[in-house]
């Protein structure tokens, strides 16, 4: 099954990065976030096992599906992660990873070097409760969803408070255990309202405009929406996490279509892991009659869209980037 | 305080029916009385369901983790925190008996499955079990039921559904089915195999599906436990649960599990129960229910064997851990290196979802050897002395207003009864007032009280009493 779309804009499945490996080897383990940094360039956060460090790490590629290395591993030290949500880049380069468990924002520069950290627990302003989504305004200010304070904040770089919204709630402008969180071209903010399965929507003043989704498995309805990103026509992406697609709105919200992942092919890196082992591997896929499983997605986290409006859904559970594009009118 | 005979009882059946349940629970349950919590108990699709959105938010591979690790942690955290403490029993149960493993697999995902049909059918019908985990891919797998053909059968399964699944080898010293029953068995489940499957890489596992295939069925004429007929899977399915063996290997199964250990399967042929009344009432509850698991467990969880069998079972190592988890209020929520304690059970005995055997684990006392025992009481001991741990502190803080005025006797009471109600001997209770008394001489005004219940607590659990349940 392919994914269609049921109105315009219609939707083409791209291409994947990805393929289930650990550093030094090229790919993906257990993705949970990108970061675009312009020209192509991808920071994805790796949040795989915990028994085994090297399975959390930021990989560094491009869209090219250049691998360019990988910095971090599991722990607790400076430059390491215990439970990595969110990746993001800053206008000058700089990396940025939230952790919830360690209620830490580290910061690397671009080559994966650990620069410094910000451990800011409370509920205090400027402080946090398992920080997770992240991402920086034009005025390159960091907007941090504080889950568990139910809040989005605005902080300096160096996580100096600047403005604050949000509290505990299901209504309007309020939260449950918030996640994903970004930003259309004119600044309003989108925010992932994971236990509310909904996505809401504020200006950049943090006043509460609109929401989409709700509750619900039908078309529209969303399950612990994890992601959200807006592309450069007002169209809305949501990482449907709970229901493992990605459910696509119109700017007032109304539901438009679905990806359910078509990943029909295979990244750079497959074909390469698959060469190594030609024989098992083409044995036991000849025998294959559905590839179905394959193809969809798989607790999808994260949706970015990037300047060239292309949409990357990181497939966390196949451990790869499924790309979109949206066919020109 | 509760205390005594009820909270004595209400705790052996959380011990048994659950994996413990500290005070605080123990009390709420004492207020809605026995026989509700006992409906509670096997009624545990009317509680929350499991916060699985939660666990996978923070720790993403309990869902889609491709090392085995994964969804053996995974099954320690809802063994803690559940609030079906029953259901995740059953599952246990059933894994002890339809024992499957992860080292033949290469396909971790499909052990969890396999737990999850077992948790989704764990109280139902005895027949339904059986057909489903004929038709489960890890058990197909594992003895080889994708390689019975027609023509060319496979017995693995075909026997092990009798021997081990069933009926057992015997009873009152008589077999319960011949050889050729055994080669009919497995013609009949000729064609239960599973769809091919994708490989791993590259982009992580995937589980494998049954699929029934007429054209490698043997469609022919089989006799089986002096029944004739075209027999397809179900219909020998059908045949066992009729049998009086299988009443009898059902009872004597869950009279092991709940109630008191039990000579090791293999000598099930030749060693009668050692309550043959108790075994009796069970095998009636099997057959007028038409083997529906939830009515047995109502009768045995109701009987006055169940409610007398107090500490006559070791503990297994998985329950060890779990109770220890729960009676300190620690992994209740998602946190990291929850792997810690799902590998402190291998290390005494018991690694999850890799049985040593198709037999499965020996139990009873065979869990405890040197090795073991050093292991349970340094896990136990470690988590009962932390007083970071939540249900430490609530334990030290019910304490805290009696600090002044309890003696020595008094306080060893006291924490006995919160560690449980643990019931000791009457030496073990004189070496623990001992201790306490040695130590407030030796260190006068030196501990805190904090330290004192804590150190009390930690010999507690270290206590021959405490490995049993």
């Amino acid at each position: 099954m392919t994914s269609t779309a049921t109105r315009t804009p219609t939707y083409r499945y791209s291409y994947t990065i990805g393929n289930q490996a650990t550093p030094p080897a090229h790919g993906f383990s257990g993705p949970v976030s990108v970061a675009c940094a312009g020209n192509g360039l991808l920071y994805v956060m790796c949040s795989y096992y915990e028994y085994q460090p090297a399975w959390k790490f930021v990989a560094k590629c491009n869209m090219d599906e250049d691998y360019l290395g990988a910095f971090g591993s599991y722990g607790a030290g400076d430059g390491q992660f215990t439970w990595p949500n969110t990746v993001a880049v800053d206008r000058t380069g700089m990396v940025y990873v939230s952790d919830e468990w360690l209620q830490r924002i580290s910061v690397f520069d671009g080559d994966g070097q650990f620069i410094r950290k910000m451990e800011q627990q409370g509920s205090s302003d400027g402080q946090w409760d398992r920080p997770a989504g992240i991402i920086f305004d034009a005025d390159d200010n960091m907007l941090v969803v504080d889950s568990l304070n139910s809040r989005v904040q605005k902080l300096t770089k160096d996580g100096e408070f600047i403005s604050k919204f949000g509290e505990f709630g299901d209504g309007e402008g309020q939260f449950n255990t918030p996640w994903g969180i970004n930003l259309d071209r004119d600044g309003n903010i989108y925010v992932a309202d994971w236990r509310n399965d909904r996505i809401q929507k504020f200006d950049p003043e943090g006043r509460f405009q609109q929401q989409f989704g709700g509750p619900g498995d039908g078309e529209g309805g969303l399950h612990r929406p994890s992601g959200v990103a807006v592309d450069s026509q007002g169209y809305v992406y949501v990482s449907d996490w709970g229901h493992d697609i990605v459910q696509v709105f119109d700017s007032q919200g109304g539901y438009v279509t679905r990806f359910i992942g078509d990943c029909h092919g295979y990244s750079k890196w497959a074909v390469a892991r698959m060469a190594s082992d030609p024989e098992s591997m083409s044995k036991e896929r000849a025998v294959v009659k559905d590839f179905t499983v394959e193809r969809v997605f798989f607790q999808p986290t994260t949706v970015r869209v990037d300047d060239q409006d292309r949409i990357l859904v990181v497939d966390t559970g196949r451990h790869r980037i499924q790309i979109y594009e949206r066919v020109p009118e | 305080m509760p205390g005594g005979e009820d909270v004595a009882l209400m705790a052996h059946l959380m011990r048994r029916a659950g994996f413990g349940a500290n005070r605080d629970e123990l009390e709420r349950r004492l207020a809605e009385g026995y026989e509700a919590t006992v409906e509670e108990l096997l009624n545990p699709e009317e509680q929350p369901p499991f916060d699985d959105d939660l666990a996978y938010r923070y720790i993403p591979y309990y869902r889609m983790g491709t090392g085995v690790p994964s969804y053996q942690t995974y099954w320690m955290y809802r063994m803690v925190a559940t609030q079906r403490p029953l259901e995740e029993k059953m599952t246990l149960f059933w894994h002890h008996i339809f024992a499957t493993s992860h080292s033949k697999m290469n396909r971790n995902p499909q052990m969890n499955q396999q737990l999850q049909l077992f948790r989704g059918f764990a109280l139902g019908s005895f027949r339904t079990i059986l057909i489903e985990l004929s038709k489960d891919p890890a058990m197909i797998y594992w003895l080889d039921n994708n390689e019975n053909h027609n023509g060319t059968p496979n017995e693995n399964y075909g026997r092990e559904l009798l021997e081990l699944f069933s009926m057992g080898v015997g009873k009152d010293m008589e077999f319960n089915y011949s050889e050729d029953d055994v080669k009919e068995c497995a013609r009949a489940f000729t064609g239960w195999t599973m769809a091919p499957q994708l490989p791993r890489y590259p982009y992580g596992d995937y589980c494998w599906q049954f699929e029934y295939r007429s054209d490698d069925h043997d469609h022919g004429e089989k006799t089986f436990l002096g029944e004739s007929g075209r027999f397809n899977g179900e219909d020998i399915i059908d045949i066992v649960v009729k049998q009086p063996a299988t009443a009898r290997f059902v009872a004597r199964h869950l009279y092991n599990f709940f109630v008191a250990d039990e000579p090791q399967v293999p000598a099930w042929q030749t060693t009668p129960p050692q309550d043959t009344d108790a075994i009796q009432a069970l095998e009636d509850e099997y057959f007028r229910s038409n083997g529906d698991i939830r009515c047995m467990l109502r009768v045995l969880f109701n009987s006055d064997f169940f409610k007398e069998a107090r500490y006559k079972k070791v503990k297994s190592p998985a329950e060890l851990v779990a109770g220890v988890m729960r009676l300190v209020d620690d992994y209740t929520s998602p946190k990291p290196n929850s792997h810690e304690i799902t590998f402190a059970s291998a290390y005494m005995g018991q690694d999850l979802l890799n049985p040593p055997t198709v037999e499965g684990w020996h139990t009873g006392r065979e869990w405890i050897d040197s090795g073991a025992l050093v292991e349970r009481v340094n896990f136990a001991a470690d988590r009962v002395g932390n007083i970071d741990n939540p249900g430490v502190r609530r334990m030290v803080d019910r304490l805290r207003p009696e600090a002044e005025t309890l003696t020595a006797e008094e306080l060893v009471e006291a924490c006995l009864d919160l560690a449980g109600p643990v019931v000791v001997s009457d030496d073990r209770r004189a070496e623990l007032v001992a201790h306490v008394q040695r130590d407030q001489a030796a260190k006068p005004g030196g501990d805190t009280f904090e330290q004192r219940v804590t150190g009390l607590l930690r010999l507690i659990v270290s206590s021959r009493e405490y490995q049993f349940a």
